[in-house]
């Protein structure tokens, strides 16, 4: 299917553009980060030091103000006192509330994103793709309904219907045992991943409507290919066609969309956990949450390096998603011949 | 051309022959026979038009055609754009559903086929298309293109389809080596005859040609049009072939259809239309043909007036009479029945009816301006 | 320049005085990710006054890219890398004769010396093109009227300054816009240039041009279009009207038409028009002299009856071979074997371009022929050794000398 001119485009894009470089450095750096969370990670993400909560990460040094209650001449006092609090090289990026080590709970919740934004966008493609290309290929009734119903789900905004059906599913979460841990590998790791399903069967529902619409834009003009009517003068059932011809041709418009669709489900997924409605508390979304409170007094880092997360993930696969499109660019695919 | 328009064999019998060509025009017997074929193309209508009442807007690209294809002869369907041709021929082979009429293929009713019954069909009717650039999926090699129809109907298996690609590959001209290469490493005269091969595969009788060399290079479309003539006569085949170039049509065909605005207007042998025509929109296309010849030109073509009207909407009468450099009242109030020219040709002019009315009408003035070539009234 | 090649191609000996434009050793190229193109290659030939040159060939030929060189249009990553384009205007050679960078040779000017914006300001009063799809060269959403003002109006400015040159077409720019979308009743074009629009849609056979005017191109039939189209090239009053493929998407009757308004209008300007086409019927009906181009080059040239009834390349006598003819249909065609070559330079070797599709391929083929006279009298040349002796087999290439496949 992927043809080498293709590959020669797709080659001569990645040359030309140091974005697209930089977009395909941060998205494999995800992914090994995700993959191999086990041994990247420092400690155990859910690991609560409650001495050690707080701390800054490393090149910072804060001032906080401790209240605690003294013994004062005999009373109990609150005394507000300002104390400085210095890193500690074992927390990269300091520690929570709860003395959770920062850097690691970024490796980990590189999973839980990187997770429910490929198995959320995969959802959404399985169900988006197949309905687009019926209603594209078939248009009339077929067309109709189906897009009415897209219609009705686009009238949503997307995080208003997640939560509602988050609210009447609940916040189930499934546990998936960690290969590398259960081996033995990383012995003080968590041993399972708890995966958010919920989370991830919602995200795919709400962004279907996308994957719909482009297979059948697609659909829709791949239909009055001549080779698609050449298929059924030789025989072919519309869904051979459909199989065999409109949905390969169909193909790159939909890896591009669903590049850009993990990044949006990346976002999605964190304000679901902002908003307390994941099904795991290790994700970068719930730090935000968590650290909100704190970014007043001081503990910036809470919210502020989950959210730098996001956003060079985020920017990452836009970066890779622009390359893509840039290189698989339909008007050099599928020309030829004597001009 | 004299007055009255006699051709060879007289008497022209109008009433008796009007409707069927089927025992007239031909001798031998038809493989496939087309009556009165009808498609329209309706307008969805708004709530408004209903509540109103209004008739649906149509389009009518094909609006009553019938003729017959001998087994073994090329008919040629001939006319500019909007006629109907392309329309009737993927009618004829039930690519698209027809509104009206009947086709009839070796006895059966092509019309009211089964699902079954059409795919049997679909191995013994075959289509070439006009476009060498989108009529082959650019994502599958050519051997895949040429053997999808044996791989749809499931007939031998994968080393045998292979051989088979390669055996057509050589057939059509082309090196078998080059199985496995895309549409786009091959150019447009070699793409088409790929097309060619696909639609051989499945042994067919009858081929309908869409235009097939009219998006070829000069040069190309003699190539191609010498291998379909060695194609017909190597697989014994029988054609359809539509296309817009009178010489081309001239070359290949044994007879041929002249198609205006969804009708038949003319049809007969093609060396006997082409020398004398019994229509006068044949006559004009004829006469506007550049001819590729030093011999001093007899002053500007003999050029038709005005546009092609809209299928949408035809002229009342004879739909040819807004252009008609010969038209008489007449032609308007009514629309002329397919005459016997002879027992080979057909045409429905009224011009061939000795004894009509329109002999007696007024000329219609407009028309009558812009004729040069040809003063007769 | 050898003399034979002059005196055949009247060209390259610099400019006469009846040639309207005179074109020596043209090469176009093109510069892509695959490698140079060399879509025209040393081309020359001259247009005079008062005629029709027709100039055939296949894709692949170079006829295209050819005429949109003439008038500057060749487009990144296109350029023409030599070659000098001699038009004869007095006015414009009196106003550059001093001036060193440019060259000019009596009333002619090279226009590959001027400076860009004067040849830009040259199109529509001297030289008009019309393209093969008139769809696509109206603009959908302004009127077919306002479309014509306009190239009348450019006209119009540019004869209102006639010693300057740089002014003409200038001066209006976002400023001007923005005044003209404000105050009502300005335009860019004046009532007098709508005026003449009328005419102009009257001249070109459109009926009722009052209210067609008004009309939009989609309303509008590919016949009436394109006749639209020979209304706006007509508005500048130009020299030299180029027509690439003017009739190849209309239907045979409306050509007919439309080939009967050239011709019209031609006889009635004394205009010159340069008529690209592969069709040969349409160059034998409306040419006196035809040029014939493959590969780049200029194959074969003459008189119309010269190259048609006496044709020496081979290239030509397979086209005129291959066409199926409507008065005499044969059992059989000649057509030329293999394909148009793709023109990169790597793969184009220094030998006649012809040589691998040759049915008279020998060995002095391998070099690249001159241009050769035939009879100077028509003007017949051809760019091949049959033209000074006759074919002999035993000096035949062999007949797999090239090669790969041939079809």
């Amino acid at each position: 299917m992927v043809s080498a001119r293709v590959i020669r485009n797709l080659k001569k894009e990645f040359r030309n553009s140091a974005l697209a470089k930089i977009g395909l450095v941060l998205v494999i750096s995800i992914i090994l980060i995700a993959t191999f969370a086990p041994f990247v990670a420092t400690h155990d993400p859910t690991a609560q030091q409650l001495d050690q909560s707080q701390l800054p990460p490393i090149g910072f040094s804060e001032t906080a103000e401790r209240t605690s209650s003294q013994m004062v001449d005999g009373e109990i006092q609150t005394v507000t006192e300002t104390v400085e609090i210095t890193p500690d090289p074992d927390h990269v990026f300091g520690t929570d509330s709860l003395g959770r080590d920062m850097f690691s709970r970024i490796v980990y919740g590189a999973r839980t994103s990187l997770a429910v934004g490929v198995l959320g966008t995969l959802l959404a493609a399985a169900v988006g793709v197949p309905v687009g290309l019926l209603a594209g290929y078939h248009r009339g009734t077929v067309d109709d309904a189906l897009m009415r119903v897209a219609d009705v789900s686009l009238a949503f905004p997307s995080l208003v219907l997640a939560v509602a059906l988050i609210g009447l599913w609940g916040r189930a979460a499934m546990d998936v045992p960690d290969p590398f841990v259960v081996a033995g590998l990383a012995p003080e790791m968590p041993e399972s991943f708890v995966l958010p399903i919920t989370v991830v069967i919602v995200v795919g529902l709400v962004n279907w409507v996308w994957f719909a619409r482009v297979a059948r834009g697609e659909a829709l003009s791949l239909r009055g290919q001549e080779y698609v009517k050449a298929s059924r003068a030789l025989g072919a059932s519309d869904n051979t066609i459909i199989l065999r011809h409109v949905l390969p041709n169909a193909i790159t418009p939909i890896i591009v969309l669903g590049t850009v669709q993990v990044a949006a489900i990346i976002l999605l997924e964190s304000s679901l956990s902002f908003l307390g409605f994941s099904g795991t508390t290790l994700s970068w979304g719930f730090d935000i949450a968590q650290g909100r409170d704190y970014v007043s007094s001081g503990q910036w880092w809470i919210s502020s390096i989950p959210g730098f997360a996001i956003m060079l993930s985020v920017i990452g696969i836009n970066l890779l998603g622009d390359w893509l499109r840039d290189a698989l660019d339909p008007g050099i695919e599928g020309e030829g011949g004597a001009a | 051309m004299t007055d009255i328009d006699t051709h060879t064999d007289a008497t022209v019998d109008s009433q008796t022959n009007v409707g069927t060509g089927t025992e007239t025009t031909l001798g031998g017997d038809a493989l496939v026979s087309i009556e009165g074929l009808k498609k329209y193309y309706v307008n969805e209508q708004s709530i408004i038009d209903r509540v109103l009442g209004n008739d649906p807007e149509s389009v009518k690209a094909v609006d009553g055609v019938s003729f017959e294809v001998a087994e073994g002869e090329t008919l040629g369907i001939v006319g500019e754009s909007g006629c109907g041709k392309s329309t009737t021929g993927e009618t004829v082979l039930r690519l698209r559903e027809a509104t009206e009429g009947q086709i009839t293929f070796d006895g059966e009713d092509i019309l009211t086929m089964s699902d079954d019954e059409l795919t049997a069909f679909r191995k013994r009717a075959q289509i070439v298309f006009q476009d060498p650039f989108s009529s082959l999926d650019p994502r599958m090699t050519a051997g895949d293109i040429i053997t999808e129809g044996l791989r749809i109907h499931g007939i031998a298996d994968q080393a045998e389809r292979r051989e088979t690609a390669r055996d057509l590959l050589d057939r059509v001209g082309l090196s078998a080596d080059q199985i496995d290469r895309y549409p786009h490493e091959f150019s447009g005269g070699q793409r088409q005859r790929i097309g060619i091969a696909r639609a051989l595969a499945l042994d067919p009788e009858f081929v309908v040609l869409d235009e097939p060399v009219s998006a070829l290079d000069v040069s190309v479309q003699a190539q191609i049009l010498n291998l379909l003539d060695d194609l017909q006569d190597e697989f014994g085949l029988t054609y359809l072939f539509i296309a817009h170039n009178l010489s081309v049509v001239r070359h290949i065909c044994d007879r041929v259809a002249v198609m205006y605005l969804g009708e038949i207007v003319e049809t007969g042998p093609v060396d006997e239309i082409f020398a004398d025509p019994a229509h006068p929109y044949t006559k004009a296309l004829l006469a506007s043909v550049p001819r590729v010849s030093t011999e001093a030109r007899e002053g500007d073509f003999a050029t038709l007036h005005g546009d092609v009207p809209s299928p949408r909407d035809p002229p009342t009468g004879c739909r040819f009479h807004t252009r008609c450099p010969q038209a008489r009242a007449a032609c308007r109030e009514s629309a002329p029945p397919d005459y016997a020219v002879n027992d080979r040709r057909r045409a429905k002019c009224f011009r061939n009816d000795a004894d009509h009315a329109y002999w007696d009408s007024e000329p219609i003035e407009e028309n009558a301006r812009s004729l040069e070539a040809d003063a007769t009234q | 320049m050898s003399e034979r090649l002059q005196a055949a191609s009247g060209a390259g000996r610099g400019p006469d005085a009846d040639d309207v434009l005179s074109v020596s050793n043209l090469s176009t190229r093109f510069f892509t990710e695959e490698g140079q193109i060399n879509a025209v290659e040393s081309v020359s030939f001259d247009i005079r006054d008062n005629e029709i040159l027709g100039i055939v060939g296949e894709s692949g030929s170079g006829k295209s890219v050819t005429s949109l060189s003439l008038i500057d249009l060749v487009e990144s990553p296109g350029r023409i890398t030599e070659g000098e384009v001699w038009y004869r205007n007095p006015e414009l050679a009196d106003e550059f004769r001093s001036n060193d960078a440019v060259s000019v040779d009596g009333d002619h000017i090279d226009l590959r010396t001027v400076p860009p914006r004067v040849r830009r300001s040259l199109r529509g009063p001297s030289f008009s093109t019309i393209f093969q799809d008139p769809m696509s060269s109206f603009n959908p959403s302004i009127t077919v009227g306002e479309q014509i003002a306009e190239a009348v109006e450019v006209q119009r400015r540019a004869t209102a300054n006639p010693r300057s040159t740089r002014s003409r077409t200038q001066g209006y720019g976002l400023g001007q816009y923005l005044l003209d979308g404000i105050v009502p009743g300005r335009g860019y074009t004046s009532e007098e240039s709508m005026d003449r629009a009328i005419e102009l849609l009257e001249q070109v056979g459109i009926p009722d041009p009052a209210d067609r005017v008004d009309e939009y191109p989609g309303q509008f039939s590919g016949g009436m279009l394109q006749r639209a189209m020979i209304a706006q090239a007509l508005a500048g009053e130009p020299d030299v009207l180029i027509a690439d493929e003017p009739t190849t998407a209309l239907d045979v009757t409306i050509q007919a038409q439309i080939l009967n308004l050239l011709r019209e209008v031609q006889e009635e300007r004394g205009m010159s028009i340069i008529l690209i086409t592969h069709d040969l019927g349409v160059i034998a009906e409306m040419c006196d002299r035809v040029c014939v181009m493959y590969a780049g080059e200029i194959v074969e040239r003459g008189t119309l009856s010269a190259v048609f009834d006496d044709p020496v390349h081979p290239y030509t006598q397979g086209l005129l071979g291959s066409i199926p003819d409507l008065e005499d249909p044969r059992s059989r065609l000649q057509p030329i074997d293999g394909n148009v070559p793709g023109l990169l330079d790597s793969e184009m070797d220094d030998r006649c371009y012809f040589a691998d599709r040759c049915p008279k391929a020998m060995q002095s083929c391998l070099e690249k022929p001159d241009e050769i006279v035939v009879d100077a009298e028509a003007e017949h040349g051809a760019k091949c050794v049959l033209a000074e002796r006759s074919y002999d087999p035993d000096e035949a290439l062999p007949a797999d000398y090239f090669g790969g496949d041939s079809e």
